[in-house]
């Protein structure tokens, strides 16, 4: 009976249930469309991250990114039996050599500064340029040449085909110029990949720096990065004995992951900012019902309805309340979040500032869906919770007078 | 036996800056089985005093014994407990859950008493019988006439075998033919469930049916007579 008396109550006072409905279909609408999407942006942004940096990454000691990234002076000296060796080791996915220099490219009076990387041709990790190419072919091992952005190729004023002059500082610190065939150009819509890279068989890296059987980078992808500063301590002995400073994704990526952290802050504001409106509308709505039934619960009081009993009546009102509009914001909300893990949301230059492409892919996280059903009902059960303290604590007398 | 005692009872309210006195040193003894008037003007102090032997509100100064019980030292939820087992409410507005229908009206306090559904369901049926409601059991009191819904309120009073009725102007609200009526009904709950009523009243038509008349002034007992016999039932039903 007590049921059916709150599911009366809650339709004889409908508008003002409609009220409260709507405050928390709202607020866990925004909790989940806001958690998907930056769920998802963290998830592209670590795959984005840990596909082009791989797990770990091996340099000669000596060797410091503040430097000189892609200084040749710090060099790996025959690398192969040892990338033989590492690839042997468990939980390794893939190990690469990478050589990676600068350099500077001429065609027709125009100079363009860039980042020359030399990758294996089949390299897993470069997927934004070797899965975006516009003309021609990635490097190949048949076909040596530059691989550079369609951007860049524009600039340059080359195609597929056309020869470009290279300037590079040689291993010996002797500045030197080649000249390469463009055989393929990529759009990664990335502004820092098309902006400054070229790519090119590591052997022609190589060649052209006048280095032999060495590299200044191993790349090392595991099957689960969350182990790679364990698989670093497991393997200190091995990378000692090779002279090789190793370091991981977190530390090459640090300031990066601070802003996954601040991601996870704002999360967190925008959830309790979310919580505080709709509390404070819930619980007006909640108060406004309650007090309109006030004689009608003095009354339950008079005839031996403890105070307790009130309060849980209006508080199982609240519940079913909290259940249902939460029901209602996730069943509208999780759809929005699924569609938009498939379809993506373009969010133009501002999500290349984070190297995560234009598109946001949002996330579905069956765990963020319960965490907005459960603050659903919690902003509806504590609304209740309060009112009915509230109306409990009116003088009995007084609240039986009231017509 | 003395059921209800009032040993010099004050009740004074705080209303704004000043305070208002509604009830000023009032002594009396309700015994078991009475039918029991407080009569007097509006202000006078009649629903004050109704409820604080209701243990809706407590003396100021004085004390009202209930069995024997200061009702000074219930804790909300002892008071809540001896209503709920001992003592029956009929309001002058009825006070019934506009949602819920008769039936579940009448039944409510036997729930809140965690009754068995067989016994609820047989004294439900009887005391809705005993009021005239049978055919009306499945309505909702927005459905019914003022007199229906005040019976309604009396069988919800008796529904868990209370020892004292407290009733405030249980006819304001009703023509004198339906008040008539209502207090017909009350005065044979008296006579055959033997419940001691005690019933508040400014209307002097209906003081024939009392057995005992306490009449208020001002917050002060003016008089505490006994009729000589209760009369019969007036318009029955």
């Amino acid at each position: 009976m007590f049921a059916k008396m709150a599911l009366l109550n809650l339709w004889k006072y409908r508008r003002r249930m409609l009220v409260v409905l709507l405050g928390i279909v709202m607020s866990v609408l925004v909790m989940e469309v806001i958690g998907g999407m930056l769920a998802g942006m963290q998830t592209t942004f670590f795959n984005e991250i840990l596909r082009g940096s791989g797990h770990v990454q091996l340099h000669s000691s000596g060797w410091d990114d503040r430097l000189d990234s892609y200084s040749i002076r710090h060099l790996i000296a025959d690398p192969d039996p040892l990338v033989a060796q590492i690839a042997a080791l468990p939980d390794v996915v893939r190990v690469e050599t990478v050589l990676g220099f600068q350099a500077m490219l001429a065609h027709d009076g125009t100079t363009l500064a860039v980042e020359g990387r030399g990758v294996a041709p089949d390299t897993s990790f470069f997927d934004d340029a070797t899965t975006t190419i516009t003309e021609g072919s990635f490097v190949a091992e048949e076909r040596p040449g530059l691989v550079l952005s369609a951007d860049n190729a524009r600039l340059l004023g080359v195609s597929v085909g056309d020869t470009v002059g290279v300037f590079i500082q040689s291993a010996r610190g002797i500045p030197a110029r080649r000249t390469l065939m463009v055989t393929g150009l990529f759009d990664s819509g990335h502004v820092e990949l098309d902006g400054t890279a070229v790519f090119l068989r590591h052997e022609d890296a190589q060649a052209l720096l006048g280095i032999e059987r060495a590299t200044n980078e191993i790349r090392i992808t595991l099957d689960d990065p969350d182990r790679a500063a364990r698989f670093v301590s497991d393997h200190r002995e091995l990378f000692d004995r090779h002279d090789l400073e190793p370091v991981t994704w977190r530390d090459i990526h640090g300031s990066l992951i601070v802003f996954v952290e601040i991601s996870d802050l704002l999360t967190t504001v925008i959830n309790a900012f979310v919580m505080i409106v709709a509390a404070s509308v819930v619980t007006n709505a909640i108060l406004m019902t309650v007090f309109d039934r006030a004689r009608t619960f003095a009354t339950l009081r008079a005839i031996g309805m403890k105070r307790r009993r009130v309060i849980a009546t209006i508080v199982s009102e609240g519940v079913l309340l909290g259940a249902i509009g939460s029901a209602i914001g996730l069943a509208i909300g999780i759809p929005i979040v699924l569609y938009f893990q498939t379809h993506g949301l373009d969010m133009g230059e501002l999500s290349q500032f984070f190297g995560t492409g234009q598109t946001y892919y949002f996330a579905f996280v069956p765990g963020s869906s319960a965490t907005a059903f459960g603050f659903g009902v919690l902003i509806s059960v504590a609304s209740a919770l309060y009112a009915g303290t509230a109306v409990t604590r009116v003088d009995l007398r007084s609240a039986l007078e009231e017509a | 036996m003395a059921m209800v005692e009032l040993d010099a009872v004050h009740r004074e309210y705080p209303l704004g800056t000043t305070v208002v006195h509604a009830v000023r040193g009032v002594t009396f003894v309700i015994d078991t089985g009475e039918f029991v008037s407080i009569v007097g003007p509006s202000g006078c102090g009649k629903t004050t005093i109704l409820n604080m032997i209701g243990c809706i509100d407590k003396p100021t100064e004085g004390s009202v014994r209930f069995d024997g019980t200061d009702t000074r030292t219930l804790s909300d939820s002892a008071a809540a407990d001896l209503r709920l087992k001992h003592i029956g409410f009929v309001f002058q507005s009825f006070n019934l859950v506009p949602v819920l229908t008769v039936r579940e009206n009448v039944e409510l306090p036997m729930m809140l008493a965690h009754s068995r559904p067989a016994d609820r369901r047989r004294v439900r049926d009887h005391l809705i019988d005993a009021v005239g409601l049978s055919e009306f059991a499945s309505h909702k009191p927005g459905e019914l006439s003022g007199g229906q819904r005040q019976r309604v309120a009396i069988a919800r009073a008796l529904v868990n075998g209370p020892r004292l009725v407290i009733a405030d102007e249980p006819t304001a609200n009703l023509d004198s033919e339906t008040g008539n009526s209502v207090l017909d009904v009350m005065r044979r709950l008296n006579r055959e469930e033997d419940v001691t009523f005690v019933f508040s009243t400014h209307d002097p038509e209906i003081l024939q049916y009392a057995s005992r008349i306490i009449r208020l002034r001002d917050g002060r007992v003016e008089e505490d007579s006994r009729a000589p016999a209760p009369q019969t039932d007036g318009v029955e039903r």
